[in-house]
């Protein structure tokens, strides 16, 4: 039944693929479609509203520099909201100023699509501000992600002097995909009783005769682009592992499938653009291989129970159920933490921090690597980057000049590429290294040994590859904590995406080489296998002995 | 008064960020001079 359980998840997830990636294709083609009928008067509103004159194509640098602006200005609006919010309406549970390292984190955590939360929505957030900040910027950094992907693959496809326009990516991302799909899954989660209020909390008597007071609120809408945008900041601490967000498992399936269409289509996007659906199907079918690796490891770790409760003579029939929802078991626990970190969204349905030591390393070894689909469209940037990379290597291998998509592969390319790879592991080991030097790292741990190693490179982890979630036992609410995560998220977030625009506005001058018998082709399985080999070897030789000394060793000592 | 730290740290990171943008293009142009 488990198994029967992950296959139809899986299938219907392959079977949304081409019609959703038709669909975007056409968003962005530029080409006239029936989409235009429908929002293109809404658009022109917008435009007119925002001031935009022209909506020519951009230069790679005049696209980076439109993201980079309008994050900036939304960074310093909801800054100014958080920092506020005790005195701003919306707030019927008076809940007061949130404190300045916190305000920091939390509005990068929500610009890089991240999500990190160190504070607990129900207490932390007034109604305004999960509205005009969380979910704003869910909304917004989803839509950034999604037009610096497009804008990368018109690089690599198209010819001339410029990547698309920003404003007209950002503005049809919102009006034609997540506003239109978020009020779509928002209406069905009602209906499957989500609360969607602006009431305050419910104050309720418990049977001894104590006060509770049960949070509720605007959840729905938010659960919604949470997992659409994959950003995963969820309503209530608990996340999608609380009754009100995720309360059946059908709930949980559309979750799950939520967060994982829009990045999972994205190669076949690709392919359209490039003319060749066979480039797209074989980047989805080398990522798709990752996932289910990835996922067959954490199903069967967590199947397998705790060997050390195990020995204690506790009932193993159940599998390791420690963290987990009895309504969701080990199939639909283990399937949303393999895609929630696959896709980076973050949002969790069962606390990761108890997965058995293999089952946690599933979730780790994803983020390290990147591109198991990915986060809104950085997923497909990653991997197309490490195409490039495997491209080169082939080459040089046969002693050709590398070309992709029939342009050329020059050293300027390849150096911002070795730069976009290799910030991944720094800001991640670097970071965790000073934490475990310090006393104010050092002070977080809740668990010694190696578990104390894992939570620690999970938490930095998480925030270089945007994906938020956590191994909460990690008491990371303070300065310390607020800082270095903040810092780790926005490299993580805009080195990469800076460089990768770069190789975009590079490729898209070339003359593409026309292709003959010696071509090394990029569209078969042989390149699909080549392209899995170069992410592992590259995610092995960076991140192999950091997880030896964590989840691994952890392991060793539990057996 | 941290609040101006904060603002100054996301401002400063930011221009750091169009620096970088910066780099990004030279490399690209004196690769293309040669």
């Amino acid at each position: 039944m488990d198994i029967l359980q992950l296959i139809i998840v899986i299938g219907v997830l392959v079977l949304l693929v081409k019609p959703l990636g038709t669909y975007v294709y056409h968003v962005y083609s530029d080409q006239p479609n029936r989409t235009d009928r429908l929002f293109g008067g809404i658009e022109r509103f917008i435009y007119k509203v925002i001031g935009l004159k022209s909506r020519d194509g951009m230069t790679w640098k005049k696209y980076a520099l439109s993201f980079l602006l309008t994050n900036i200005v939304l960074v310093a609006l909801s800054y100014l909201i958080l920092r506020l919010q005790g005195s701003l309406p919306g707030n019927p549970n008076g809940i007061g100023a949130m404190e300045e390292t916190l305000s920091f984190n939390t509005v990068i955590s929500f610009i890089t699509n991240t999500n990190l939360q160190h504070y607990s929505g129900e207490t932390g957030l007034s109604y305004f501000s999960q509205m005009a900040v969380i979910m704003m910027m869910m909304f917004t950094s989803a839509a950034t992600g999604f037009s610096v992907a497009i804008a990368f693959i018109r690089g690599l496809t198209s010819r001339g002097s410029t990547i698309g326009n920003f404003f007209t990516d950002f503005v049809k991302s919102h009006t034609r995909i997540f506003l239109p799909l978020a009020t779509l899954i928002t209406l069905v989660l009602v209906a499957l009783h989500v609360p969607q209020t602006l009431q305050p909390n419910v104050t309720a008597a418990t049977l001894e005769g104590a006060t509770q007071s049960i949070a509720i609120g605007p959840v729905a809408s938010l659960e919604s682009i949470k997992h659409l945008g994959t950003n995963g900041g969820g309503f209530m601490g608990a996340n999608s592992a609380h009754p009100f967000e995720n309360p059946s498992p059908l709930t949980n399936v559309i979750e799950i499938l939520s967060m994982w269409a829009l990045p999972a289509c994205l190669p076949y996007v690709y392919g359209r653009f490039a003319g060749n659906r066979k480039q797209g199907w074989v980047v989805f079918g080398a990522m798709m291989s990752l996932f289910l690796v990835f996922l067959a490891t954490v199903y069967t770790a967590e199947l397998h129970g705790n060997p050390v409760l195990n020995n204690l003579g506790a009932d193993a029939s159940q599998g390791s159920m420690e963290g987990k929802e009895v309504r969701f078991g080990i199939a639909q626990s283990s399937l949303f933490t393999a895609v929630t970190t696959a896709a980076t969204t973050g949002s969790v349905n069962n606390m990761h921090d108890t997965l058995t030591p293999i089952g946690g390393l599933v979730p780790l070894a994803e983020m390290m690597l990147n591109v198991v689909f990915g986060g809104k469209g950085v997923g497909l940037v990653n991997m197309l980057m490490y195409a490039i990379l495997a491209v080169f290597i082939a080459g040089l291998m046969v002693g050709r000049t590398p070309e992709f998509l029939g342009r050329k592969i020059e050293p300027k390319e390849m150096k911002l590429i070795a730069i976009a790879i290799l910030v991944h592991p720094f800001i991640i080991l670097a970071p965790t290294a000073i934490a475990f030097l310090t006393d104010l790292g050092q002070g977080a741990i809740t668990n010694p040994g190696f578990h104390g190693i894992s939570q620690v490179l999970y938490e930095y982890t998480s925030s270089a590859s945007n994906n938020g979630s956590g191994f909460e036992g990690l008491a990371d609410n303070t300065p310390f904590w607020n800082m270095t995560t903040g810092l780790v998220m926005l490299l993580g977030r805009y080195v990469s995406m800076i460089a990768m625009l770069a190789v975009a506005g590079s490729l898209v001058r070339k003359n593409t080489v026309p292709e003959t018998i010696g071509t090394f082709r990029t569209d078969n399985v042989l390149f699909g296998g080549i392209l899995v080999g170069t992410v592992v070897i590259v995610g092995a030789l960076t991140f192999l002995p950091a997880v030896v000394l964590g989840p691994i060793a952890e392991h060793l000592t539990i057996r | 008064m941290q609040d101006i730290y904060m603002v100054l740290l996301l401002a400063a990171i930011f221009i750091l960020f169009a620096g970088f943008m910066q780099w990004c293009d030279r490399a690209i142009q004196e690769e293309d001079k040669r």
